[in-house]
């Protein structure tokens, strides 16, 4: 027997089986190629199809970081909220949910029956609601409306530091300030929730797909208290003043942290949308304004930097008048010789404009920019602006003048108040900034703000801008700021406000800038009052007692002992030159007023020149009368860099003619169309009238041989000789 | 009973590859009844079918199946009668009155009643006179043992049941020895009669057909459920989402997904690799009885094997091309591997039909 075969049919059935076994082999192949087709070729597409139907994705925001102060107080903080949504496959009666609902959430019903009737299986009714509509919305039981908690942004100090935090917007989106800026870091990674249901539509399972990534926390360098201190002396002083809008910069002078930041008007960000939008801007880093009296701390800090003049140097500041190329500039008193200290004190604008033209352009636009202005201080803050500071190149003949007394120049209070911090920290400008620390959301210490600073005045340099600036609040400009037990150093502002292409009449913008205890300051500070409108409008009147009432409170607040005793309260004892006398010394925005008559004269003349201290001295040519091309020539040959402003023929130079020069110095020259109206003989006049300037000079000389300021690079063409002729 | 040579030929390869099958089943029943209420009862019920089950086909085994055969007859009458007691008393499910419920158990003697036709069909054909040349006579005659079981069963309902006995004749006819001529007659009456019978189909029996051919039209309808097996299958892809992780199984979107459309789940869950398995599993067991056919010792046992191996073979290769939506969807479960009692225990019997015949191959 076959063992195969066994059977005797078998031969015969098995020939038919293959038919059989064929047929199904076809099908098995069928089966197998569809399975093929299924899962290999079409489960992209398939399997896209199971997750819709089975999945709905709801995106829940993650918890937002929270901002502290500087004391870890919530300045910003995120609460779990409530969002109502509908599943419409889940609802029976869409008519009577859509009524329970428009009840409790105060929606129209035709809006939520819109809604109920999707065809999605979740439709958001209504974010973040209160706690009270969520008690509601579960009383009334309705199938198919669901609660998910998502957080919201709540600030508890409510108006406090508003612009500086900013707000978040309808979109979760951080608005203004640092909420805006930090939104990377503040916002986290949004969590995915999935909601699976089954085939009856209803919900089976909700769970994060992905878990929300909570949002790091900042920490900044704000002080809850001091802010508020500051906010409210400052919203006093606007309303008292009936002022458009007021801004206060409270910094650590040494290290950039700014302890306050605040303008007002003011919002709470809680409720944002029912502020007008132009209240959310952060003035102190997004408003120009032109600083005038309070820039003349860089114009003199510059100058005594540069050596180009002597702290005891008495400038002619020509009895409160001076003819700027067509405009006349006074001072509110006449001042006859002014030291540094004096001009500051007195807030000489004619002793800063001349101050101002002697650095000259390109010299006196690298000092400014040193101090950051006309660039952004680089605070961690959006919407910071440069301010306005025109390059060399385009400033008119006088523009060194002009930018001297805090004109031509526009600047953000931030600005200012890295500039007074640098006389306050000794000759560092400190890169402003608010957050300290960057927290991950289990506290971890991520980032801390390293203090950034460089070096833009002397040492000593900043110690006589310091000892000016104590006099200008013990007897100067800024009496109001005086205190009883702390010394303050300060200077004030005023400036007008440009209106129509000129400067108006009745618009001020009036500040004050200082720090406090002047031996060792605690902090420092700006007040900028926009637009007083009660008559008083003086940096002196308006902004300084504002600085002076916050300062009080703060030093209280942070236990600084006092200074001094009221009672044996004196003048500091290097203070010499003239005493400021009576209330009526207030520093003045200097007037311009455009003199026809002296258009093409400038009446201002260089008094003072210091050169360099070199072997090798040239003398200063008499340019005057020459065309551009004689000057050239003959500059050339003496290896000098000439400057030329204007056209025609030299009408006035610098330095004047037979000043001992160092070779590659640089000078600068004025030119006219015509020639000058004045002759030679008249312009000695002038230079005989700053002689006994240049005659105290020859005593400065002795000083500085042993002045460490006297150490100054030749390219800066200072240097110790005697300067006039 | 049975001699020591005997148990020699005892196919471990086969009863090893039904286990396999059904523990797949047990698995899977598990996972797909998962996170319902009923979900341990289900793997209980299971495991208690697959034991009487093979208590069953070892009862099976111990009589030579010649003697069976003697009786199949009388057990095939005893089932038409359950089968017209069904019409009468039964119990619906899903459209189908072809149910007695028993307590906690349900039986559906449409099952049973298969297994009893071919034991009946097989004794009927191996009788006939000549070798490969079925007259006339004979083919109406087998017809009528298989038509009768097919016209009850259509009458409770079930055409899925009914049209497996349809094959499984054929299978059994041609193996006999039909001739060219019949086989041309045969082919062109179905052709004639298929189209026809379109009139005698019930409602949902078209639109089942209607929307086999365009699921797409109405996904929530009768084309619903093809259309979701799909989807289960598509995104099960190569390795599937894992044990009781198939979306679609355990959300409920597969239909019966324990029983008929318990492939969508192995095929979500377990992947294209999983369902392979599966398939390969069918294969062996099906090779093996096919070695039974080669093997058997005489034309009884030939024809009990080909209608035991047609009617899995139709049972798989209808429900899997259900699942898989190549086919119209028809109420059949996959053999040991759906829930279910009463095919379990058909099933069962029907391979210790074809263990008894392999086991008697060199007997006399």
């Amino acid at each position: 027997m076959d063992r195969n075969f066994p059977n005797p049919e078998g031969n015969i059935v098995s020939r038919r089986w293959l038919v059989v076994v064929g047929l199904f082999a076809v099908c098995f192949l069928g089966i197998a190629v569809r399975l093929f087709v299924l899962q290999v070729w079409n489960h992209k597409e398939l399997a896209q199809m199971a997750a819709s139907q089975q999945q709905d994705v709801l995106e829940v925001g993650a918890r937002r970081g929270s901002i502290y102060d500087r004391k870890m107080n919530e300045l910003a903080a995120s609460v779990e909220m409530p969002t109502v949504v509908a599943n419409p496959r889940e609802i029976k009666e869409p008519a009577k949910t859509a009524q329970a609902l428009s009840g409790i959430l105060e929606i129209d019903t035709q809006v939520i029956l819109q809604k109920l009737s999707s065809s999605k299986a979740y439709k958001i009714l209504k974010r973040k609601v209160t706690p009270e509509i969520e008690k509601q919305i579960l009383a009334a039981r309705l199938s198919g409306i669901h609660l998910y908690p998502e957080p919201k942004r709540f600030y508890p100090q409510k108006e406090l530091a508003g612009q500086l935090l900013g707000f978040l917007n309808a979109e979760d989106q951080g608005e203004y300030g640092l909420e805006k800026l930090f939104e990377q870091e503040l916002r986290g990674q949004a969590g995915k929730i999935l909601v699976e249901r089954d085939a009856r539509q209803q919900i089976i399972e909700s769970q994060f797909s992905e878990q929300p990534v909570p949002g790091k926390s900042l920490i900044l360098t704000i002080d809850k208290t001091v802010q508020y201190i500051v906010e409210q002396e400052l919203s006093a002083a606007v309303l008292q003043n009936k002022a458009l809008a007021g801004t206060a910069v409270i910094v650590k002078p040494e290290s950039g942290q700014i302890l306050a930041m605040a303008n007002y008007p003011d919002f709470n960000p809680n409720r944002y949308s029912e502020y007008p939008i132009g209240v959310f801007r952060n003035r102190a880093v997004a408003d120009v304004y032109e600083p005038g009296s309070t820039f003349k701390i860089i114009t003199i800090g510059s100058a005594l930097d540069e050596g180009i003049l002597s702290p005891t140097e008495m400038v002619d500041c020509q009895m409160g008048k001076i003819v700027l190329a067509s405009h006349i500039v006074h001072d509110h008193s006449a001042y006859g010789m002014l030291d540094y200290s004096g001009i500051l004190t007195h807030s000489s604008n004619i002793g800063a404009i001349k101050i101002g033209l002697r650095l000259g352009k390109e010299r006196f636009f690298r000092r400014i920019t040193s101090f950051s202005i006309g660039e952004k201080t680089g605070v961690d803050l959006p919407g910071e602006v440069s301010g306005l500071l025109r390059k060399p190149d385009s400033w008119s003949g006088v523009s060194a003048g002009f930018i001297g007394m805090g004109h031509e120049v526009g600047v953000t209070p931030l600005q200012m108040a890295t500039v007074v911090s640098v006389v306050a920290n000794g000759g560092y400008w400190v890169r402003p900034h608010l957050v300290q620390k960057v927290l991950s959301p289990q506290g971890d210490l991520l980032a801390q703000t390293p203090v950034e600073r460089r070096p833009v005045l002397k040492g000593l340099t900043a110690a006589y801008l310091k000892k000016a600036m104590e006099a200008v609040v013990a007897e100067g400009t800024a009496r109001s700021a005086r205190m009883d037990f702390y010394n303050v150093a300060g200077k004030t502002g005023t400036a007008q406000k440009q209106e129509n292409g000129g400067y108006s009449k009745s618009k001020y913008v009036a500040s004050f800038m200082g720090y406090v205890p002047a031996s060792n300051p605690a902090f420092a500070g700006i007040v900028v009052i926009d637009e007083p409108r009660t008559g008083a409008y003086y940096g002196g009147e308006v902004a300084a007692p504002v600085f002076k009432a916050m300062a009080e409170k703060i030093l209280r607040y942070m236990e600084i002992p006092p200074e001094k005793n009221p009672s044996v309260a004196s003048l500091p004892a290097w203070r010499s030159g003239p005493a400021g006398g009576g209330r009526k010394e207030e520093e003045q925005p200097p007037e311009l007023e455009t003199v026809a008559s002296a258009g093409e004269t400038a009446e201002v003349l260089p008094d003072v020149l210091v050169v360099g201290e070199d072997e090798q001295l040239v003398r200063m040519p008499d340019f005057r009368g020459k065309t551009i091309r004689g000057v050239l020539e003959e500059s050339l040959s003496l290896g000098m860099e000439v400057s030329f402003l204007g056209s025609g023929v030299v009408s006035e130079q610098q330095p004047r003619p037979g000043t001992p020069l160092i070779p590659n110095s640089k000078c600068t020259v004025w030119l006219s169309p015509n020639p000058p109206a004045d002759t030679p003989a008249v312009r000695e006049g002038a230079a005989r009238r700053s002689l006994p300037t240049a005659g105290s000079k020859t005593k400065i000389v002795a000083h500085r041989g042993r002045s460490p300021m006297a150490a100054s690079s030749p390219d800066h063409g200072a240097g110790a000789e005697n300067g006039i002729n | 009973m049975i001699e020591r040579r005997t148990w020699r030929q005892f196919d471990w390869k086969l009863l090893l590859a039904v286990l396999a099958l059904c523990a797949i089943g047990v698995v899977f029943v598990h996972s797909a009844t998962f996170g319902t209420e009923k979900n341990s009862e289900y793997l209980y019920k299971q495991l208690i079918w697959i034991l009487a089950g093979l208590t069953i086909w070892a009862m099976v085994l111990f009589p030579d199946y010649h003697m069976l055969a003697e009786w199949a007859l009388v057990f095939y009458v005893f089932l038409l009668g359950v089968l017209v007691a069904v019409l009468i008393f039964g119990h619906t499910v899903h459209g189908s009155k072809s149910w007695f419920h028993f307590g906690l158990f349900s039986v559906q003697p449409s099952e049973l009643v298969k297994v009893a036709a071919i034991v009946v069909l097989a004794r009927y054909f191996s009788d006939t006179r000549s070798l490969d040349q079925l007259t006339l006579q004979e083919i109406g005659i087998g017809a009528l043992i298989v038509a009768t079981p097919m016209l009850l069963i259509l009458m409770q309902g079930d055409l899925g049941t009914t049209l497996t006995l349809l094959p499984v004749y054929a299978a059994m006819s041609f193996v006999s020895g039909l001739q060219r001529r019949h086989i041309v007659i045969a082919l062109i009456l179905f052709l004639v009669l298929a189209p026809l019978s379109w009139g005698l189909l019930k409602d949902y029996q078209k639109d089942r057909i209607r929307f086999f051919i365009h699921p797409e039209e109405e996904p929530y309808g009768s084309g619903y459920q093809a259309l979701q097996a799909k989807i289960a299958i598509g995104s099960g892809q190569l390795y599937g989402k894992g044990l009781k992780q198939g979306s679609q199984s355990q959300l409920g979107f597969i239909p019966y997904r324990h029983t008929d459309f318990i492939f969508a789940v192995i095929a979500e869950e377990k992947g294209l690799f999983g369902v392979l398995i599966v398939l390969l599993l069918y294969l062996i067991l099906f090779y093996l009885i096919f070695d039974g056919i080669h093997t058997a010792r005489d034309r009884l046992g030939i024809l009990i094997c080909t209608g035991v191996v047609a009617l899995l073979l139709i049972h798989v290769t209808l429900n899997i091309g259900m699942v898989i939506g190549l086919l119209p969807i028809t109420g059949l479960p996959l053999p040991l591997i759906s829930s279910g009692g009463s095919s379990m225990l058909a099933n069962f019997l029907a391979l210790g039909l074809v263990m008894n015949i392999k086991l008697r191959r060199y007997a006399n």
